[in-house]
C-alpha cells in the first residue's frame, strides 16, 4: 500500500491524505464493530448498510482491498446470504489492522 | 470565463453522512477553490438552507434523517425565487434510480467515487449554468426597468404612473392620509427647443429631473414623466399646504438652474399646479384622473397667472366636480 502514491493519484499532499486515512481509521474502526453485530444477529440488512458504508469509504481513499472485502460483505447482506460471511471477516479486519498500524506511525 | 468568480460566487453544500467521504469532497472542493459548507444529512441541509440560501447542493443520496431524493424534492418545492443547482452522488448506477433522482428535481448525477476530474468537470457545468441564470435575472431587471423608467430623464415613465397612482390613492383613501400630487411643467418650452435645438432641450428636462429628484424626500416622493415636458411628483403623507410648500422650493430650484449652451447660460422656469386628498373630508369619489385634473386645474391657472408659480388646491371649498 503506497500512500504517497495513492495520495498524488487523489491530488493531495501526503500529508491531507494521512489525515483522512486517520479519520479513516476512526469511523471504520466503529463500523467494523457494528459489522460483527449484524453479522452474529444475522442481520442482512444491517450486514448491507454496514459494509456498504466501509466500502464507500475505502473506495474513495482507494484502499482496494479493504474495498473488495467489504463489496463481497455488501453482496452477501443484499441477496439475504449470510453463510461464510464471518472468514470474510476476518479478513477484512486484518486488512483494517494492517492500515491502522501504518497510520499511527 | 473567468472561473475563479463563479467559485466564490456559489457557495456549495455538500450533504454526506459518511465521514471520510465528506472529508475528501470537502477537501478536493476547497482547494480547486469553492467555498464549502457541510450538512452531515438531508434534515440538516434544510435547515442551513433556511437561514442562508446555497445555489450550489451537492449531496449523497442515502442518508439518515432525510435522504438525497426528498432532499432535492423539498428544495425543488421551496426555493422558487433563486435557481439550486442540485447534483446527486450516488453509488447506485442502476437507470431507475438515476430517472428518480432527475424526476426529484436533481440537474445532474456523479457515481460515487467520483474521479478528482469528473467532479470538478460537473461542478463546472453546473456553475456555467448558475451564471446563465444570473446573466438572465440582471436582463430580466433591466427589460423591467425600460419599461418602468424614462430612459431620458431616468424618472418613472407614464405606464409607471398609471399602474402605480391608482395604488398610492387606494391605500391614502383606505387609511385617511395625506396625498398631494405635483403637476409641473416647463414654461415655453416649445420655445427653448426651437431657438437652441432638441439636445439642449433634453439637457433642459434630464438636469431639472435630477435637481426636483435632489429636492424631494428619496423613497417616499417620487417623479413621474407625464407628457414631453409634463411631470407629476407623487407625495405621500403630505398634506396640501406642504405639497405646496414642496413645490415651491421646486419651482426655486429650477429657476437657480444653469443649462449650459454653446452661446449662454440658459435658465428656465415651470409652472406647477398641486392638487390632494385630506382625511378631513369626504374623497371617496376621488380617482387618480380627476386628481390629476384637479391638479391641471390649478397648473392652467399657473399659467395664466404670470408661469413659474405655484398654485394649490383649496381644499377647504367642497369638491368642484
Amino acid at each position: 500500500m503506497d500512500f504517497k502514491k495513492i495520495a498524488k493519484g487523489l491530488d493531495l499532499e501526503e500529508d491531507e491524505y494521512m489525515d483522512l486515512i486517520r479519520l479513516f481509521v476512526e469511523t471504520t474502526e466503529a463500523n467494523l464493530q457494528d459489522l460483527e453485530r449484524s453479522i452474529k444477529a444475522q442481520d442482512s440488512e444491517a450486514v448491507f448498510k454496514m459494509a456498504h458504508k466501509i466500502k464507500g469509504a475505502a473506495l474513495n481513499l482507494e484502499l482496494a482491498d479493504v474495498a473488495s472485502l467489504a463489496k463481497e460483505i455488501e453482496s452477501k447482506g443484499r441477496s439475504n446470504q449470510l453463510t461464510d460471511t464471518s472468514p470474510l471477516f476476518g479478513e477484512l479486519k486484518k486488512t483494517f489492522v494492517k492500515i491502522s498500524a501504518l497510520a499511527t506511525q | 470565463m473567468d472561473r475563479r468568480r463563479a467559485e466564490k460566487r456559489f457557495p456549495i453544500l455538500l450533504v454526506e453522512d459518511e465521514p471520510v467521504t465528506a472529508a475528501l469532497l470537502e477537501k478536493t472542493l476547497c482547494k480547486a477553490g469553492y467555498a464549502v459548507e457541510v450538512a452531515r444529512n438531508g434534515k440538516e441541509a434544510l435547515g442551513l438552507l433556511a437561514e442562508t440560501f446555497f445555489p450550489f447542493v451537492l449531496t449523497d443520496w442515502e442518508m439518515p434523517e432525510l435522504g438525497g431524493l426528498e432532499l432535492c424534492r423539498t428544495i425543488r418545492e421551496s426555493f422558487k425565487s433563486s435557481y439550486c443547482y442540485i447534483v446527486i452522488l450516488t453509488g447506485r448506477h442502476e437507470k431507475n434510480d438515476i430517472v428518480a433522482g432527475l424526476e426529484a428535481g436533481a440537474d445532474d448525477f456523479i457515481t460515487k467515487p467520483p474521479t478528482n476530474s469528473e467532479l470538478l468537470a460537473r461542478i463546472n457545468a453546473g456553475m456555467r449554468v448558475l451564471e446563465l441564470e444570473e446573466s438572465l435575472v440582471k436582463a430580466r431587471e433591466e427589460i423591467r426597468n425600460l419599461s418602468t423608467i424614462d430612459s431620458l430623464t431616468g424618472c418613472y415613465n407614464r405606464a409607471y404612473l398609471d399602474e402605480h397612482l391608482p395604488n398610492e390613492l387606494e391605500r391614502a383613501k383606505r387609511y385617511k392620509r395625506d396625498l398631494s400630487i405635483l403637476f409641473c411643467d416647463f414654461d415655453h418650452f416649445k420655445q427653448v427647443n426651437d431657438n437652441f435645438g432638441h439636445q439642449v432641450g433634453d439637457r433642459v428636462l434630464k438636469d431639472s429631473v435630477q435637481c426636483i429628484n435632489d429636492t424631494i424626500r428619496q423613497h417616499m416622493d417620487w417623479i413621474a414623466r407625464y407628457g414631453g415636458e409634463e411631470f407629476i411628483i407623487v407625495a405621500p403623507e403630505t398634506d396640501i399646504t406642504a405639497a405646496g410648500q414642496m413645490a415651491e422650493r421646486i419651482r426655486k430650484a429650477i429657476c437657480n438652474l444653469k443649462i449650459e449652451t454653446s452661446s449662454q447660460i440658459l435658465h428656465v422656469t415651470a409652472s406647477f399646479g398641486v392638487s390632494g386628498i385630506s382625511p378631513s373630508r369626504d374623497e371617496s369619489n376621488v380617482t387618480p384622473e380627476t386628481l390629476i385634473d384637479q391638479a391641471d386645474k390649478q397648473l392652467y391657472r399657473a399659467k395664466m397667472g404670470g408661469r413659474n408659480c405655484v398654485f394649490v388646491e383649496d381644499l377647504q371649498s367642497p369638491h368642484s366636480l
